[in-house]
């Protein structure tokens, strides 16, 4: 029965280096002379004894000659790359760590120094790659990796699958602002993952829907008093909240007060202001015929729901529906972003000190949080992040017809007509700080690529080299005013992105990039190819494509031959264009000579259309997208008109007929009977 | 009519052919035809016209599709939910009787008033609406565009094939989209005809019929769409809605509920009873959706309601109420038997207070009337669509709220009632598509408010302005001059910069003197 050979092990090594996923099929198992139950033991043995390497490889038996068990193999095989892609979330990680280290504790050096783990995460898939902060790397011996290792597959599984283990010094903290401290610094004593068992979830959100039930949330009192929780919550928590960023983000004070805060508290503010005003219902116009009916529309809240935030503004895109959840007075689940793990604590830990616990309930987690949370009921669902999810989301909305608001991304165009240079000046700021200045261009309105003409490029190339340098200095890399990238996973998109061989011949500027710290030096590239990834998806980050045109009328077409984008940018003092931009082109939002500054107007419903999203939020908007507009009629029971009531004949037929058609003289022509049927009778 | 539809099998529509009709529509939207408003006006008096000239060939139709049993027994057999097929009924009081004229006439009569009012209104509705701006985007102009979504799939119901597909048309157009409607195979003639004056009418290259079953429909929902519209039940809604996720198409559900109708006893019993009446059996005899599901009311007025609805039942409909022409029948023998089973089910035996008769040929039920149903018996489990009333009684009025509230939000509640507090108590605490207070069903026919469901009973809503609105995306637009370019907006980030922002932002102009002096704490 030997079998491994030494190609196998060779190929088996080779495996394990890539992180491929793996699973081993013996074959010819019909050729297994009197074969029983023990037989399969005996060669499982062997085989892993010879193939240690692949210890966690499942073993499917078949014959592929007859067909037998070939389709377990390609179970199997599914299995396997399911778990290659699986995650864990940080809450549930920490405690299967915190689980091992309570069981073994990592040993003591000569000199009594022990290593301390703070703090695990996930920061990859397929291989599942795990990140562990420690206090000094080196404390930590091979057995002891090894036993990490074997406590993390006996708790969290990942059959058929290479696991990486990555161990990272915790970096001491920099100063508050200083320049260039290192963006993976993390205040660990800050996050507290509050473990949530998602086994109580369904009696949970019981609870939520009695306490709707009840009728408090619809208390214009209940939701004022939540409105001016959140406000104290944004004014108390300021250096928290602006730590918090710094530590998942790096994200600069003054972007962290411009995007998040500072526009929080306008929202909450405008939510107060205009609560009263939203709550009331609506008269609607009655024909005449309707004698003494009066009709309004009131609106009312829609019960529980669910919002799903992302992590580049993890406040923002939290809170900013949250406002309006709560103006239309319902109850809430908020489930932040499990990769901004410092602001989600805050979140989770803070926040509901402020608010009604009974009403609103954060619960923090990853996907399988996620997954799990979806497949409750809810009123509504309010998701904010990729395509990819977005779809999830409506699928799984579908079990309880739930209905949904997506905010998606998309590739923003910015079309940049001739200008004058005063005019061009301040346009490229803009759209600089667009980019590089909104969370490192990860935010879904940021400037995706720039459209110009091609006998500007040149110039604008250079101008653009001069301001980014009067933004960020010489060394970027030092610049206070600049986000990191969020994880290691995006980074590596990233990079991919720029190490298209194509690509990366058409860098004008910038293209550094610093792994350890996930950093990417401010980027332009000028004409990638068309069907490069940089150009057929959302660029999230800090890399500027700028494609050339003959004309710029021609980005018209350009912007039309792919998927509605979320926002559209357009620096033009060229009316006919601003009008033919206007009627010809499909977007979320349109801004002219500026951008982003549509996501702080509370006047104007912010939200995508086809692939950016469906829904609309922020102001009033965001009270809409939370309640129904209930269609209310009152009749008094003076007026009724006879020939609503059997038994039918055509008389009363031809008098409905002009009811309908507000036809009042023929309505009283066959009143008097002086008008004949036009049916026969 | 038989021939037709093998005529129809033998021509595949595939998903080959769904792609290319998609195709068409889209290349005439993108050719932005649709947007000018001289198109949409044309379109709309088009229907007008359409609707004046065919009123004949729509009488024809509607009774070969509802006069012939053996199609409605085929119907249900594909379609054992059929109760909710039936869902969002257009027109009032006058259903089915027994005769295709005045089925005809009322939805003809409704879809020309949509598409008056839609003609009075477009110029207003396509006028963008001004936003106010605020300091922190000083100096802009902000205004919000009406722009169409780009081509629609309609899929409406069988049973009132005209007004259900061209209502929904009508605001599709109105709003520039490119339309592709699915009329229901379920009413052949009429689907038919639609699909012949649509071509003959309507832009054929921005305004297509697909007549088709299963999987025509199922073809049609592989394509990417900018908006489906579905009419019907939640069953098929769940298809459709899948089939969205999948293109993150954002869709409309039209669907169905069980409404309640809360009655107290300081009323005027006997107008009460008559607009309960037109609601309930006078609605195609209760199959519709938003015709009275059940009543609540207090124990001891409840012997005084029945006697007033059998005085008035019997002034409507005569003493043999099985036999009345004015009340329309059962649908299908399917649907026959599910209503037979409500009423044979054990805990609602000795319940029945009036009527009850049955007659299986001629699929007749005559209005029926349950006192003291109780809540867990199988009639109060799923949508009647029949002409039965159960009546649920309480102790105290107020009762009637839980019992509302713990089911699924109906798509309309009614309530009898002169206490002021009472019914304010139920506008605030009742969650249904819509209300109407001392009437039933009419808020159906106003356009000034939205009609839809809410939680089960639907999503989004339309009539009026609210269908121009379901139909457009509203885009945010920013205009912004190249001055008032503060600074501050652009890194490098200083501690001034912060300072300063929080104070613009903040809207406090002492705030700002501070900061630009240097009288703020940092």
């Amino acid at each position: 029965m030997a079998c491994i050979t030494e190609q196998d092990f060779k190929i088996a090594e080779r495996i394990e280096k890539e992180g491929k996923g793996c699973l081993i099929v013996v074959n010819k198992w019909d050729t297994i002379p009197n074969k029983n139950q023990q037989s399969a033991v005996y060669y499982e043995q062997d085989v892993r004894e010879k193939l240690r390497i692949l210890q966690w490889a499942p073993i499917v038996y078949a014959t592929a000659i007859s067909g037998h068990s070939v389709d377990r193999v390609i179970v199997a095989a599914s299995e396997v790359e399911k778990e290659r892609s699986r995650r864990l979330s940080t809450a549930t990680l920490n405690q299967v760590v915190q689980e091992a280290l309570a069981f073994k504790s990592p040993p003591r050096t000569r000199g009594g120094k022990r290593g301390r783990i703070y703090y695990c995460t996930q920061a990859a898939i397929r291989p599942p790659t795990f990140v562990f902060f420690v206090n000094e790397a080196n404390l930590f011996p091979e057995t002891y990796r090894r036993y990490m290792e074997k406590q993390l597959r006996k708790d969290a599984g990942f059959p058929g699958t290479p696991i990486r283990l990555l161990w990272r010094n915790r970096r001491k903290m920099g100063k508050m602002d200083g320049a260039g401290d290192s963006g993976l610094c993390i205040f660990f004593h800050n996050i507290v993952m509050t473990r949530y068992d998602v086994k109580t979830l369904g009696s949970d959100l019981e609870d939520m829907r009695d306490y709707f039930r009840s009728g408090k949330t619809k208390d214009w009192e209940w939701r004022n008093a939540q409105l001016k929780g959140l406000l104290s919550f944004l004014k108390q928590n300021e250096a928290q909240i602006f730590q918090a960023l710094k530590d998942d983000l790096g994200k600069p004070q003054v972007e962290a007060y411009r995007d998040e805060i500072g526009t929080l508290v306008k929202s909450v503010r405008f939510a107060v202001k205009g609560l009263k005003g939203w709550m009331s219902s609506n008269g609607a116009k009655m024909p005449k015929v309707a004698l003494l009916t009066s009709g309004e529309v009131v609106p009312e809240p829609l019960g529980l729901v669910l919002i799903i935030s992302s992590w580049n503004f993890p406040f923002g895109v939290s809170l900013e529906p949250l406002i309006g959840a709560i103006a239309a007075g319902n109850t809430m689940v908020l489930k932040p972003s499990e990769l901004a793990p410092a602001c989600a604590s805050v979140l989770a830990n803070v926040l509901p000190t402020y608010l009604d616990k009974k009403a609103v309930r954060i619960i923090q987690g990853g996907p399988e949080v996620g997954e799990k949370l979806l497949q409750q009921k809810w009123d509504k669902i309010f998701f904010t992040g990729s395509v990819r999810v977005g779809k999830l989301v409506m699928a799984a909305a579908v079990e309880h017809l739930t209905p949904v608001a997506l905010e998606l991304g998309g590739k923003c165009p910015a079309v940049l007509d001739s200008l004058a240079p005063w005019p061009m000046k301040v346009a490229i700021n803009r759209i600089l700080v667009s980019k590089f200045g909104t969370c490192g261009g990860q935010a879904c309105i940021a400037v995706d690529y720039v459209l110009v003409e091609k006998r500007l490029a040149s110039s604008l190339v250079e101008l653009m080299k001069v301001l980014v340098k009067d933004m960020f200095g010489e060394k970027p890399r030092e610049s206070n005013s600049l986000t990191r990238i969020i994880s290691k996973q995006h980074f590596s998109r990233l990079k991919s992105l720029l190490n298209d061989p194509e690509v990366k011949a058409s860098v004008v500027h910038g293209g550094s990039m610093d792994e350890e710290h996930l950093y990417i030096e401010p980027t332009i590239i000028v004409d990638p190819p068309l069907n490069s990834q940089i150009m057929t998806e959302e660029v999230f980050g800090p890399l500027l494509p700028i494609i050339t045109l003959e004309k710029i009328e021609d980005s018209i077409n350009f912007i039309n031959a792919r998927p509605k984008p979320l926002a559209l940018y357009a620096f033009t003092k060229n009316q006919s264009f601003s009008k033919r931009i206007l009627s010809e082109t499909s977007s979320g939002s349109v801004v002219f000579n500026d951008a982003n500054i549509q996501y702080c107007a509370d006047t104007l419903p912010f939200g995508g259309v086809g692939e950016s999203g469906m829904g609309s939020y922020h102001g009033k908007y965001s009270f809409d997208t939370f309640s129904h507009y209930k269609a209310i009629l009152r009749r008094s029971y003076l007026t009724d008109f006879w020939y609503r009531f059997p038994p039918w004949n055509y008389r009363k037929l031809l008098l409905f007929e002009a009811t309908y058609h507000f036809d009042y003289i023929t309505l009283l022509l066959v009143i008097l009977g002086l008008k004949r049927s036009r049916y026969r009778c | 009519m038989a021939t037709t539809i093998e005529e129809k099998e033998v021509t595949v529509f595939g998903e080959e052919e769904a792609k290319q009709l998609v195709n068409e529509l889209r290349v005439a939207y993108d050719s932005g035809r649709t947007r000018s408003y001289s198109w949409r006006v044309a379109q709309l008096k088009n229907i007008l016209r359409m609707c004046d000239d065919s009123e004949k060939e729509v009488v024809e139709a509607l009774h070969k599709d509802l006069a012939k049993p053996e199609l409605e027994s085929t119907l249900y057999e594909r379609d054992n939910t059929g109760g909710r097929q039936l869902a969002n009924i257009g027109v009032l009081y006058l259903m089915k009787w027994g005769d295709a004229v005045v089925g005809s006439a009322l939805q003809l009569g409704m879809i020309k008033n949509a598409c008056k009012v839609a003609l009075k209104e477009l110029k207003n509705w396509i006028r963008p609406e001004k936003a106010k701006t605020s300091l922190t985007t000083f100096p802009s102009s902000a205004e919000i565009v009406s722009e169409p979504f780009g081509v629609i799939l309609i899929i409406s119901a069988w049973n009132y094939p005209f007004l259900l597909s061209i209502d929904p048309v009508i605001g599709a157009i109105a709003a520039g989209n490119a339309v592709l409607l699915k009329p229901s195979e379920l009413a052949p003639a009429s689907s038919s005809l639609l699909a012949k004056l649509f071509a003959q009418y309507l832009d054929t290259c921005s305004i297509k019929v697909v007549e088709g079953a299963v999987s025509e429909t199922s073809a049609l929902l592989e394509q990417k769409w900018d908006k489906i519209m579905y009419t019907g039940n939640g069953r098929v809604g769940r298809i459709v809605m899948a089939a969205a996720a999948k293109h993150l198409t954002p869709v409309i559900m039209e669907l169905g509920g069980k409404c309640p109708v809360v009655v107290d006893s300081d009323i005027n019993l006997q107008v009460a009873v008559r607009r309960l009446i037109a609601g309930k059996w006078g609605c195609n005899n209760g199959q519709a959706c938003i015709s009275p599901d059940y009543i609540l009311t207090t124990k001891d007025y409840a012997p005084k309601l029945v006697d007033a609805l059998k005085t008035e039942l019997e002034k409507f409909y005569g003493k043999n109420q099985l036999e009345s022409k004015d009340l329309s029948r059962i649908v299908n023998s399917n649907h026959f038997a599910r209503l037979s089973k409500l009423l044979e089910d054990e805990k609602v035996s000795g319940k029945i207070v009036y009527g009850g008769e049955r007659d299986k040929d001629k699929l007749r039920i005559a209005p029926t009337i349950l006192l003291d149903v109780l809540r867990d018996s199988l009639i109060m489990n799923e949508e009647i669509f029949g002409p039965l009333l159960p009546i649920l009684t309480l102790n105290n009025i107020d009762e009637s709220f839980n019992v509302i509230n713990s089911g699924t939000k109906p798509l309309a509640a009614y309530i009898f009632t002169n206490n002021k507090k009472l019914k304010e108590k139920f506008v605030m605490s009742v969650s249904a598509g819509g209300i109407v207070i001392n009437d039933t069903t009419i808020h159906m026919a106003v356009h000034t408010v939205p009609f839809g469901g809410v939680g089960e009973s639907g999503m989004g809503s339309y009539h009026g302005k609210f269908s121009f609105d379901a139909f457009s995306h509203k885009k945010a637009v920013v205009y912004r001059s190249f001055t008032g370019d503060a600074a501050l907006r652009y890194p490098p980030y200083t501690g001034f910069k912060l300072r300063m922002m929080k104070a613009l932002m903040g809207g406090s102009f002492l705030a700002i003197l501070r900061a630009l002096f240097g009288g703020s704490k940092s």
